[in-house]
């Protein structure tokens, strides 16, 4: 049951809600009795728009009132949070509770009906706190919901040119994520929640082009599953710890401009699968490890201090080779790559 | 973003890296690493952009890199690197865009007395001479200088004992940067202060009488 029309200007006798009627965020919640004598309740069955029920919890989001979140109803919170209505015309059905979240786009089911992907990376989130600069209501960022999105393998809100928010602790809960995209995001800020060592699932994990701060946290280096790490272009602080050497399946790894300081510890030697380490344009010092001749894997080494060379749009170039992405900059270096075509 | 930094990693290339034969691109540009550049760097099969430019390496350029055929970028300007630039790298046209094509040695580092930012030719002018009163005391040079008599001294520091601290303090010879070179065993200075004898006992070129 989604409460409409009357629910919305107060709640009906016997519900409630925090703010007495139902709102873009929640519905009224039928009053539970709280015990067989019903003494609490009758005061309430004649009255409208009641804020609490005694005896009855109210949850977030809640939508249809049973007291607990279903993944639809916090998809929904996603898109009143961002500025649903103006995610674009493809998204419009996120809105209607009524359409089953199986169906809306952006979203993939597991065949049990399991809410398993979001990409919005087709979505403009909180376009009109982004158009109007200034920091509107109807951009509040991440719901922290989001992290009782059990099945979850996949999240992409990457490339949100708007998008303000921090990265919710509770996305930690996200036992079956796999793969972890807010990369492109500039509005993305705070440090990266130490929950995220959490998501015990995780492979890929992108951040590159955010705007975070604070350290890498040791959280991150219990995810031995990790296979890609993006953390370039962000305002970081701290080093890379000796726990590195514990990502073993590490392929790449791509810390360069993000501010970090000290030394590249030996244990990147342990990253025998690492193919492509990037670490141009910070604060590094001390040597570069012997230990690194371990990894056997290793194509790509960027450890270059001069920040004003983009060593990955630079290798974009090279490895396309064309004039278009030359135009992203202007170093010689990539003038004479260009060259080459 | 603004609080951005350099990388000031030290020391040398590891030796261990001329293992990875997989490695396509090692790029430490801009930073402090020392010592010279390995040969086996030019016999990795699939390296393609080696950038160490902007160091302090030192040395010679091995021919292996001009045997290699996977190298596409090699950039070694803005180190401590001499004569000679091996004959095959300077007609590898594979290298740098072609630079060498119409620069010819050129294209990989600047000779002695030309600079340019990037240490080779770049269009149109290619390596451009120093201006007058200054010059460049190795090949591929990001600046020209004005060379002092105290900037000998240390290139003969830096070629005699470079690597051995031992021998300069046997010798009393101090940081090349000091001010009190005329203390220096085996210099002589007028009285203005200007070197006017270094006796070199070491190679027998002893003067009693400092001229």
């Amino acid at each position: 049951m989604i409460f409409k029309g009357c629910a919305a200007v107060m709640c009906p006798p016997g519900t409630f809600s925090p703010s007495g009627a139902a709102t873009m965020e929640y519905g009224c919640r039928p009053c539970v009795p709280s015990d067989e004598g019903g003494k609490h309740n009758p005061p309430l069955k004649k009255v409208l728009g009641s804020s609490a029920c005694p005896g009855t919890n109210f949850v977030y989001g809640d939508l249809n009132g049973d007291g607990e979140l279903s993944d639809r109803e916090i998809l929904r919170l996603l898109w009143v949070y961002t500025d649903g209505m103006n995610w674009g015309p493809d998204y419009a059905m996120w809105g209607d509770a009524g359409t089953g979240e199986c169906l809306l786009i952006g979203v993939k089911c597991s065949d049990k009906d399991e809410v398993i992907e979001i990409d919005l990376s087709g979505a403009t989130l909180c376009a009109e706190s982004g158009r109007s600069s200034q920091h509107s209501q109807a951009c509040r960022g991440l719901p922290r919901e989001l992290g009782q999105l059990r099945k979850l393998a996949i999240l992409k809100l990457n490339e949100q040119k708007y998008l303000r928010t921090t990265i919710p602790s509770e996305l930690g809960l996200l036992s079956k994520l796999q793969h972890l995209d807010l990369g492109k995001s500039p509005f993305v800020v705070g440090s990266i929640p130490d929950s995220i060592g959490r998501l015990s699932s995780l492979k890929i994990l992108n951040l590159a082009r955010c705007r975070l701060n604070g350290t890498i946290p040791d959280g991150l280096y219990r995810l031995t599953r990790l296979e890609k790490l993006y953390f370039s272009l962000n305002s970081l602080s701290g080093s890379i710890s000796t726990q590195l050497g514990r990502l073993t399946n590490l392929k790449e790894f791509m810390v360069s401009r993000a501010s970090i300081s000290g030394r590249i510890p030996d244990e990147v030697g342990d990253l025998i699968h690492l193919e492509n380490l990037e670490l141009y344009g910070n604060n590094l010092t001390g040597t570069i490890p012997a230990s690194i001749g371990n990894c056997s894997s290793l194509r790509r080494i960027g450890t270059s201090g001069r920040s004003s060379v983009l060593f990955r749009d630079v290798l974009v170039s090279y490895d396309s080779l064309t004039n278009a992405s030359c135009q992203t900059f202007s170093t010689i270096d990539c003038l004479v790559n260009c060259q080459k075509v | 973003m603004s609080d951005i930094f350099n990388n000031r990693l030290s020391g040398q290339l590891p030796e261990s890296l001329t293992q990875l034969v997989a490695l396509q691109i090692l790029h430490v540009k801009s930073n402090r690493l020392t010592g010279t550049i390995h040969p086996d760097f030019g016999r990795l099969p699939f390296l393609t952009w080696f950038d160490v430019s902007t160091n302090q390496f030192h040395g010679t350029i091995a021919e292996s890199f001009g045997s290699s055929r996977a190298l596409r970028d090699f950039r070694v300007g803005g180190n401590m690197i001499h004569e000679p630039i091996p004959k095959s790298l300077c007609v590898n046209t594979n290298i740098n865009g072609g630079l060498t094509r119409n620069y010819g040695c050129d294209g990989v580092l600047c000779p002695l007395g030309t600079y340019t930012e990037q240490g080779h030719a770049v269009p149109p002018e290619g390596c451009k001479p120093c201006p007058d009163g200054q010059t460049t005391i190795y090949l591929g040079a990001s600046a020209c200088e004005a060379i002092t008599d105290v900037d000998i001294l240390a290139m003969y520091y830096n070629v005699m004992f470079g690597t051995s601290p031992n021998e300069m303090q046997r010798h009393q010879w101090k940081d090349p940067e000091g001010d009190d070179w005329c203390t220096w065993k085996g210099i002589t200075c007028d009285n203005n202060g200007e070197i006017s004898a270094i006796r070199f006992p070491l190679l027998g070129l002893d003067d009693p009488d400092g001229y």
